[in-house]
């Protein structure tokens, strides 16, 4: 036990990242988010619906009228889960558009490409496996990428978003839906008070899974906030970035061009 | 920041309900498959997008199309601008020439998607009755249908005798009423009193000082 924390203590911080407030070797990062979400696949839109009160909808639904996808389009749809937006893309893009559903967890990929094929959602639609950090496309793939509550999960985000540069075409955007900082104090109390008490007790008696809750709480307050997501847009090349904070800063969409 | 969202969410969900329920949305939606319908309703100043789908029609809130964007729609896109009364109308596909030309509605695009979509919309035929039968049973849908339509033609025949009270006060009533012209006389009326009492006050003080 001894050696073991020594061992992690000589470690540079280059190595290390943050897992919720925990420090951990950035190698093991990508094995501990995939454990998390292992274990709440299944009752993943069910928690979604209950922690948000079903506002996750709107935000999605506010992210789709901003993508200004048309018939024809190409669509990333990075971390998507359980395919709430990809399921919407599909229907938009059309015959001759086509979405990939791409996520790092196969158990998630699974989960959303059985309930989309439940839905009948099927023939523009492609399941694809990937780490965000390494996106396996050509350049100039896609018309428009999106990442909905996806990138705080990601090891390099810096690292990501220069590869989502590279597969997006010129006049694409890019979408990022994600937890921030809300822009009220009282605000901000009460999120915290929701978000590490409820959550993680809402986690226990639905999943069965308090922990994966309380990473969920903690990794959204070590996300960057909005300024700060949005600079690092601009350090990977996107042009026109912008921000709209929604339910008073508890989410924010961040958005950026290629030209 | 998210009432349109709301909004169209609400309307989503109950179009395609009513689509459903009218039909086989796969057929009465294939003639428009992948083409979209944006309108922009002039009372609210919103935009809203009608997406058709193979199965179902998605709703969007949009940004109103820049001069640029409207003269240049895609095969398959229309744009239209048009008032919340006048929205009834493109039931009717034969309307749509006369209410561009009475300046109602205002079109950019492809033509064909709004005759296609008037179609769809003046096609769905809904019985209330068969689909509330299904929830609650053959009688107590008969009975619920029948006191809407009860409600109904009374409200309207309420409504027709406070119009034609009013009708009556415009014509019969109001001309006995006083007008502006009669207010403008008294005031001026007024005014002159006013002043001869002033000129009555001023010489009695005089006459007090003469004494």
């Amino acid at each position: 036990m001894t050696n073991q924390t020594e061992t992690v203590v000589e470690q540079p911080d280059q190595e290390k990242t943050d897992f919720g407030f925990k420090k951990v070797q950035r190698k093991d990062k990508e094995k501990l988010v995939a454990d998390v979400f292992d274990s709440v696949a299944t009752k993943y839109d069910i928690m979604n619906d209950l922690m948000s009160f079903g506002v996750h909808r709107l935000w999605k639904r506010f992210t789709i009228d901003c993508s200004g996808v048309k018939p024809g389009h190409h669509v990333l749809d990075l971390a998507g889960g359980t395919g709430d937006l990809t399921a919407k893309f599909s229907r938009l893009v059309g015959k001759n558009g086509k979405v990939v559903l791409a996520d790092i967890n196969h158990s998630m990929l699974m989960v959303g490409k059985e309930k989309l094929t439940n839905k009948g959602i099927i023939g523009n639609v492609e399941y694809v496996q990937a780490n965000a950090e390494e996106l396996p496309f050509p350049e100039n793939s896609f018309d428009l990428i999106t990442i909905a509550f996806g990138l705080r999960n990601v090891t390099d985000k810096a690292k990501a978003l220069e590869s989502m540069y590279k597969v997006l075409k010129p006049g694409g955007r890019l979408l990022i839906l994600e937890f921030s900082k809300p822009q009220s104090e009282p605000l901000n109390k009460m999120y915290d008070a929701y978000s590490f008490h409820v959550l993680p007790f809402m986690g226990k008696l639905v999943a069965n899974d308090s922990e994966s809750y309380q990473y969920l709480a903690e990794s959204i307050r070590k996300h960057p906030d909005q300024e700060t997501l949005e600079n690092m847009m601009k350090e990977a090349r996107f042009e026109q970035t912008s921000y709209y904070n929604l339910t008073g800063g508890i989410v924010a969409l961040h958005r950026g061009f290629k030209f | 920041m998210l009432i349109k969202q709301t909004i169209t969410s609400i309307l989503e969900i109950a179009i395609n309900r009513i689509l459903a329920l009218a039909s086989d949305p796969k057929e009465v939606l294939l003639p428009l498959q992948n083409t979209v319908c944006i309108i922009h309703i002039q009372e609210i100043e919103q935009t809203f997008g009608l997406h058709f789908s193979e199965d179902q029609i998605e709703i969007t809130a949009q940004e109103l199309p820049s001069e640029d964007e409207k003269n240049a729609m895609d095969s398959g896109v229309c744009f239209l601008m048009i008032s919340l009364t006048a929205l009834p109308e493109l039931k009717q596909t034969s309307q749509i020439t006369k209410l561009i030309k009475q300046g109602k509605l205002d079109f950019y695009g492809d033509l064909s998607v709004l005759q296609r979509v008037s179609k769809l919309f003046s096609s769905l035929d809904i019985d209330i009755a068969e689909i509330l039968s299904q929830y609650i049973g053959d009688a107590p849908s008969h009975w619920v249908v029948s006191s809407a339509k009860q409600v109904h033609s009374n409200l309207e025949q309420k409504l027709n005798s406070q119009a034609l009270t009013l009708a009556d006060f415009i014509l019969d009533e109001r001309p006995l009423a006083v007008r502006g012209i009669m207010i403008t006389n008294y005031i001026d009326e007024v005014k002159i009193l006013r002043a001869d009492v002033d000129r009555l006050e001023a010489r009695i003080r005089l006459l007090e000082g003469t004494r």
